[in-house]
This record gives C-alpha cells, structure tokens and sequence, in this order.
C-alpha cells in the first residue's frame, strides 16, 4: 500500500478475508503488529535455513554424482561438525525466542479497561452485552448478531461476512472482551485485530483489544460447532468516542 | 562388482581427486542464505516504515479514515475544495 497521492487513489485496508490472499490481514491493534512482526522476524531465520539447506542438498547431489565420484566416500562421524551443528541451531533458537517471549509477556500486560464487553456464543449466532450501560428498566444494552443471508446481501457487502448487527466499539479505547458460551465450544476470532478467543460453556475467557484505527473488522467463528458453524462471523465496528457515545444512547432509547 | 571397482585405478583415482571443500561451502550457503533473507528484512522494514508513515499521518490529521458502507477508505485532507467527499473503496 503507497500513501504518495492518497488524494488521487483513496486507499483501502484490508480488514476482511480476501480471495487467493496469502499473507496476514492489515494489523489494526498493536497486538498484531507484534504478531505480524514476529512472524516476519521467524521467516527471516526460516528463508536462510532454507537456502543454507537447499544448497548443500544440491552441492552433495553434484559433488557426490556417481559419474563424478566413482567411489563412495566413507565417512561415517565428525566431531566437530556435530557438535557445530548442534550449538547453530541452539543459537538461532534463541534469536527466535526472543522476540517470541516479549511478544507473550506483553500480550499478559493488564491495561485498566474502560469498557466490557460479552460475547455470548449459540449455535449459528453471537449475542453481544454492554453490560456497563443500563437502559430505564435496568436492562443492560443486548443484541443478538446474525450473518445477513447471500439472497439479502446489498451491493458490496461482503459473503459470509456481514451481520445485521455489528459490535460497535470507540477506537484507540483499552476493551475487555469477555468470551462465553451458551451450547458448545465456539472461538470469537478477528484476524485484524489480533485476537482468537475460545468461547467454552461454563467459562469465562478474557481478552483485551485496543484498536488503534476507525474501521470494520471482520472475523469468524473459528471453533466446530455443528452445521452452521461457517455462518456465524463476527463484525466489529471502531468508531469515534463521540459516534460510539450516540450509538449507545440510541440503541438504550 | 560396483560400479567403481570396474574402473581402472587411474581412473577411479583422478575421479575422486577433485573432492568438495566443506567449510567452503558452508560459508557459501550461508552466504546465500542470508543474501536471499536480507531480501525479506528490507521488505519487512518497508512494510514497517509505510505503516509507521501510516500512523503518524492519521495522528497529525493529514489523512482521516471514512467508514461508508462498512468499506474503510483513507482520504487525504486537501482542503475545502476536497472533491472526495465520501468516495469509498473495496478493500484491495
């Protein structure tokens, strides 16, 4: 993605699952900045082993051809060599682990979040609770959210993706996601934000987002549960603080 | 009788006299390996650079995000005469 002459070309991010897409979806949450991040760091290690490996493959193959070396080396240990083959990968394993171990431990830092939020997982459906708002009758703010069948899709909407109603968030908020269930195990999973929660019935998972742009990000159920478990996808919406404000106030009314 | 027996022993001789340097081509597909990987390091470092680029525009207020139809696009601000308007795109 170029940013020279955005007034020319709008440009969009890719927060949704693409045809024929190979890499990750665009990072919107630190957390999968860091993820992306460690991935690229492994895949530098992994592209040199690969050549390193590739190429003494081939240089045996050719050396060692039978017309080229009639007689068969005999060569059965080498000290040495074993023991350098031993203490390289150690030390490559180390370069991996280290950023693999910042990542993990500053996933576990616990920020004081300003909003909850429920997520309650059924059979082809997700229910969402806002629970630190109470309507008159003290309700707390509680939808349901479906996938809007292909035959009722508007143009430009996405297969398979879309919902009727979406998870409204504030933008650059610190959030805790509570994952649950109400019949059998069900994972509230969005690749652009980073996060993959299983929903276990009888327990509560937990997981904090903060996303770091406005945006629709689009995720799926990511755990086998029966014959819809494809048509349950998740949708969340990162908004201003002022549009999240009256979207609360109006879904209270 | 193998192969290599069959072969007269001056042949069989200069055949294997020209046997491979270990050490060298260890270095050698080291060498490749980490030409070939500091291919990615560059793209990594790149894609790293346009999405710091990216941030640091949407905090000065250069460029906003507009959220039409649930289709993030990113608009550059250009002013009053900003003939943009609400123009959305597929995500790429």
């Amino acid at each position: 993605m170029s940013l020279k002459n955005t007034w020319l070309f709008p440009i969009a991010y890719c927060d949704a699952a693409e045809p024929w897409q190979l890499g990750f979806q665009d990072a919107a949450t630190p957390m999968m900045q860091g993820i992306i991040d460690l991935h690229h760091d492994i895949f530098f290690f992994l592209i040199i082993i690969l050549i390193f490996v590739l190429w003494m493959l081939v240089r045996a193959l050719w050396h060692f051809h039978y017309k080229r070396n009639p007689i068969p080396e005999r060569v059965v240990h080498g000290t040495t060599i074993e023991i350098i083959w031993t203490i390289f990968p150690s030390i490559i394993l180390m370069f991996i682990a280290i950023p693999s171990f910042a990542l993990l431990y500053s996933m576990d830092e616990v920020v004081d979040p300003t909003i909850t939020i429920k997520a309650i997982g059924h059979q082809r459906y997700w229910t969402y609770e806002y629970s630190d708002y109470n309507s008159s009758d003290e309700q707390s703010l509680t939808f349901d959210s479906y996938m809007i069948p292909e035959d009722d899709l508007e143009l430009g909407q996405l297969r398979l993706l879309e919902v009727d109603n979406r998870v409204v968030v504030p933008a650059k908020t610190h959030l805790r996601m509570i994952i649950t269930s109400a019949d059998v195990l069900h994972s509230w999973a969005v690749p652009s934000l980073g996060v993959k929660c299983d929903a276990v019935p009888g327990r509560l998972n937990q997981t904090s987002i903060f996303i770091k742009r406005e945006g629709v990000y689009y995720g799926q159920c990511s755990e086998l549960c029966g014959t819809n478990h494809a048509f349950m996808p998740i949708v969340v919406e990162a908004v201003s603080l002022d549009d999240y404000v009256s979207w609360v106030s109006n879904k209270l009314d | 009788m193998t192969a290599a027996s069959k072969l007269p022993a001056h042949v069989a001789a200069q055949a294997n006299k020209a046997s491979p340097n270990l050490v060298k081509e260890i270095f050698y597909g080291i060498g490749l390996g980490i030409f070939g990987g500091s291919f990615w390091k560059i793209h990594h470092l790149n894609e790293r650079r346009k999405t710091e680029e990216f941030y640091a525009r949407l905090e000065a207020g250069e460029i906003t995000v507009n959220n039409c139809k649930g289709l993030t696009s990113i608009h550059q601000r250009c002013g009053s005469s900003c003939a943009l308007g609400g123009v959305s795109s597929m995500p790429h």
